[in-house]
């Protein structure tokens, strides 16, 4: 017994000396690999990896191999890098002090909103945050609209159709529904009109300026049913019919607000007076970050302006002109009650949010991917053929977690509020902004936190005129005073 | 072939297709069902989900169009907009318009949640499967306060027998069921209930014994009750009313408001009150090929699956008796309910006195909740085509 074990005690301890060795010696064998690799031509070895991801991005290198696979544009969801950091973590908010008077309230801060005031029946928002419009079968799927339906009902928010066709079941659920009047072949009836809350014109988007979207894969049986055909064509520019198109959906729902989504351009002031001339209820600005189910990487990552530098252009444009009867919508980039904030204060009068609900109702659901499944988390959401299997999205799951998402946001919001010391959500201004860099203090001209005399230069030109308007009254008396010195 | 098209697919809907497969047989008319969900949300059941148990939310839909497919009926998921009496047609958001020679208003009320300033659907529900269950989330995280309020039901005037509130079954329901599960979680005391009401009395239209019970019950559990509600507006956190201070109340509960039905109101058909105007057969007053069945009726009082099943029938074998020259049984209402009072008990009512009559059946135990609950499980398992129907 005593000589078996120590046979065995011997082998053992032989068996881990030449581990020891096989591994100081792989180790040893391993840096030296790993030295050659780093002296040899990087045109040969492995080295060209580093290069490649020093001058190209994860990003760029998966659609260039996207390209190659199909031949056809590349595209991705989940919006586009506009600035990095994004702009709207350059800008903090300004705590108040003794100055503007810190709130002493906790409760009873408001959030609600509304959209198109001068209509007989706005669409009243208990918190300024409007789920994004994402069509059915052309983005997502019908169980995700379901979802987003009673996300918008129990939230206080509103639904929209995006540019897919119409869904009885979404309206059904939705308290407050907007119709996107798309190009599409769809949704154009009368009594999908008369259904509506809101009707939003979609002109154009960030992440598609307005070209004409063309879907023949992964649609859905029943989206393909409702469309008659095989193939999807939502078709390019502004429609012919648009100067008629306003006042016609005004004689069919007379009650409701009607607005327009338009990509956020250079041009931005531009098309605001076209659109205020048509005496539109609300104007969407979709900015530059913002993203779709699957849009061409050429448009949505190298196209228009930020979310940001179009509200405030477009709040200085309506307040230069004194337009306070159209309501504005940002759309693109918010990912949650900072941002949405931010934007409002920026002049947004409610904020449409789409990729932050749509992690916000996955949550819980990801692990059913894993490892049954070699698609990513999004294709639990978005709109697929039978031809491609998935996990379910389990609705009840999904609601009660976006709802939380929401619920969280309005709390979030309250507190920004609170710290501003402002009891409404309708105070927010861009005083209450202040720029962390240069850039977003030079797009979005607000001061940095630098001291104010540094700070840009209108407010240094108006300092300098508020300045001279003081003095005016005692020069103006004292050269009276001369004059009557001299006649005397 | 004679065309019969079906507006909604819930109760009194559900009811109407299963009568006329059931009378007719297989020469059964060309029907049509039109309803904008394909799966139907078992109302009754919601009160547990309300109840701190939001997961059984999905677990009380019924696939209404596989059912009615099966029987050989045609169902077109769609938003029912507009009915066009004169040239017999009902228009659709998304189809054609729709043919019919009969045609059966089973549609239900809207929820009138904008008729109370301040009031949404976000105040907290429990009618629909997605406000029951959050509310049966929310009640999860800890609160002082809740009010299980009951919005009021805007009658014609004309109409009798009177009834003040939507329909305040749920709000008693989830307000035992509640006191059960917080005693249980060892969280009752720390909770105020208040059960808010636009009738003089709980249980309204029920009868004197199974309203004295629930006076009884509501005092015993220490639950508050508010009578005569009139409510001027909602904000977050309390209730105002017309001549009494306003309500605080944490987290609300509300059955809306019922004022009648839009589509009614739209197509013309209405009481002027948004209400399906219908003699003792649920025929139309003006319309004699249009029958109402259930909750948009301005007969189905109180607004109960149990009368919508039994108008569907009074409905069904009116037709049937026109087609085959018989003599039809009008509408003879009588309240058939079974009110969860937790702790695996339920309250029994058999009563004809709301409609004048003096009867009045009560009874409080495990049978009754055992009743209840045979009957929920078997409407879902026959997918509301059940062997017996009432």
């Amino acid at each position: 017994m005593g000589a078996t074990a120590g046979i065995m005690a011997a082998s053992m301890l032989a068996a881990l000396a030449v581990s020891i060795l096989i591994t100081v010696l792989g180790a040893r064998f391993l840096a030296r690999r790993a030295e050659h690799l780093l002296g040899s031509s990087p045109r040969t070895s492995l080295m060209e990896l580093f290069y490649t991801l020093q001058a190209w991005s994860w990003r760029e290198i998966v659609l260039t191999l996207r390209r190659a696979e199909s031949g056809k544009p590349a595209e991705h969801p989940m919006g586009s890098p506009v600035a990095s950091p994004p702009l709207l973590d350059q800008v903090a908010f300004d705590p108040a002090t003794f100055h503007p008077n810190a709130s002493p309230h906790t409760r009873d801060i408001r959030l609600d909103t509304e959209i198109g005031p001068r209509s007989a029946r706005p669409l009243r928002l208990s918190l300024p945050v409007l789920i994004a419009p994402m069509g059915y079968g052309i983005a997502l799927s019908a169980d995700t609209k379901v979802v987003l339906a009673q996300v918008s009902s129990v939230a206080g928010s509103a639904a929209s159709s995006g540019e897919g066709p119409y869904l009885p079941e979404e309206r059904a659920y939705a308290q407050r529904w907007i119709l996107q009047w798309s190009k599409g072949p769809w949704n154009h009836s009368r009594a999908v009109i008369r259904l509506a809350d809101m009707v939003e014109i979609h002109l154009g988007q960030g992440a598609e300026a307005e070209i004409a979207v063309h879907k023949n894969r992964r649609l859905p049986r029943r989206l393909k049913r409702m469309a008659g055909k095989q193939s999807i064509v939502i078709r390019a520019g502004i429609p012919r019919s648009f100067p008629h198109l306003l006042p016609y959906l005004r004689r069919v729902n007379p009650q409701i607000p009607i607005g327009v989504k338009i990509p956020a351009s250079q041009h931005v002031e531009a098309d605001l007076a076209v659109l205020a001339a048509l005496s539109v209820d609300f104007i969407t600005l979709d900015g530059s970050e913002a993203g779709s189910a699957g849009s061409p990487a050429v448009i949505s990552d190298h196209f228009g302006i930020p979310t940001a530098v179009a509200v405030k252009r477009a709040r200085d444009w309506m307040n230069r002109h004194q337009v306070r009867h159209i309501s504005l919508i940002a759309s693109g980039g918010a990912k949650g009650a900072a941002d949405i904030a931010k934007l409002l204060a920026l002049g947004a009068d409610a904020v449409d949010v789409g990729s932050a609900v749509l992690f916000a109702l996955s949550h819980g659901q990801l692990a059913k991917f894993v490892p049954s499944f070699p698609q990513g988390p999004s294709a639990l959401v978005f709109a697929d053929s039978k031809a491609h299997p998935h996990p379910q999205l389990d609705i009840g799951q999904a609601v009660l977690h976006a709802s939380r998402w929401f619920e969280a946001t309005a709390q979030e919001l309250r507190v920004i509020l609170q710290a501003l010391g402002l009891d409404t959500v309708r105070d927010l201004s861009r005083s209450a902004l202040i720029a962390r860099s240069s850039q977003a203090a030079s797009l979005l001209e607000l001061p940095t936190a630098e001291h104010p005399a540094t700070g840009r230069l209108t407010q240094q030109v108006a300092s300098l005129a508020q300045e001279y308007q003081r003095l005016l009254p005692s020069l103006e008396l004292q050269f009276s005073l001369l004059q009557s010195r001299r006649h005397a | 072939m004679h065309k019969v098209v079906i507006l909604g697919a819930r109760f009194g809907g559900s009811a109407t297709a299963y009568w006329l497969h059931n009378l007719f047989g297989r020469r059964h008319p060309d029907i049509t069902v039109v309803d904008q969900w394909t799966m139907m949300t078992y109302r009754p059941a919601l009160v547990t989900v309300a109840a701190a148990h939001p997961s059984l939310a999905d677990n009380w839909h019924i696939a209404m169009q596989r059912r009615c497919e099966l029987a050989g009926q045609r169902f077109v998921r769609d938003s029912i907009f507009r009915i066009d009496p004169q040239k017999q047609q009902v228009h659709l958001a998304s189809h054609r318009p729709l043919p019919y020679d009969t045609l059966f208003v089973a549609t239900g009320s809207d929820p009138g949640w904008q008729t109370i300033p301040g009031l949404g659907a976000d105040s907290g529900g429990v009618c629909e499967d997605y406000l029951a269950r959050q509310t049966g989330d929310q009640v999860h995280k800890p609160f002082r306060s809740i009010a299980f309020a009951i919005g009021p039901l805007a009658q014609a005037p004309q109409d009798h027998p009177r009834v003040s509130g939507s329909l305040d079954a749920p709000a008693f329901e989830v307000s035992f069921l509640l006191d059960a599960w917080l005693r249980k979680q060892g969280r009752r005391s720390g909770v105020t209930m208040t059960v808010v009401t636009p009738a003089p009395i709980p249980g309204e239209a029920f009868g004197p014994k199974s309203s004295a019970f629930l006076l009884r019950e509501l005092g015993r559990r220490h639950i508050a009750l508010i009578t005569n509600a009139r409510y001027t507006r909602v904000e977050s956190g309390a209730i105002h009313f017309a001549d009494r201070k306003p309500l605080h109340a944490e987290k609300m509960m509300w059955v809306p408001p019922y004022h009648g039905s839009k589509l009614l109101r739209l197509s013309g058909l209405d009481d002027g009150y948004g209400w399906f105007p219908a003699d003792q057969y649920g025929v139309h007053r003006e319309w004699p090929n249009i029958y109402g069945v259930g909750d948009i009726s301005s007969s189905a009082l109180p607004k109960l699956g149990h009368i919508a099943m039994m108008q569907a029938r009074t409905a069904v074998h009116h037709f049937y008796a026109l087609q085959r020259h018989g003599t039809p049984a009008p509408f003879r209402p009588y309240v058939l309910h079974v009110l969860w009072l937790g702790h695996g008990k339920g309250m029994l009512t058999i009563s004809n006195w709301l409609y004048g009559g003096g009867r009045e059946l009560m009874h409080v135990g495990v049978s009754s909740a055992l009743a209840k609950a045979a009957f929920d499980y078997g409407y879902k398992v026959f997918s509301g085509w059940m062997p017996v129907m009432p």
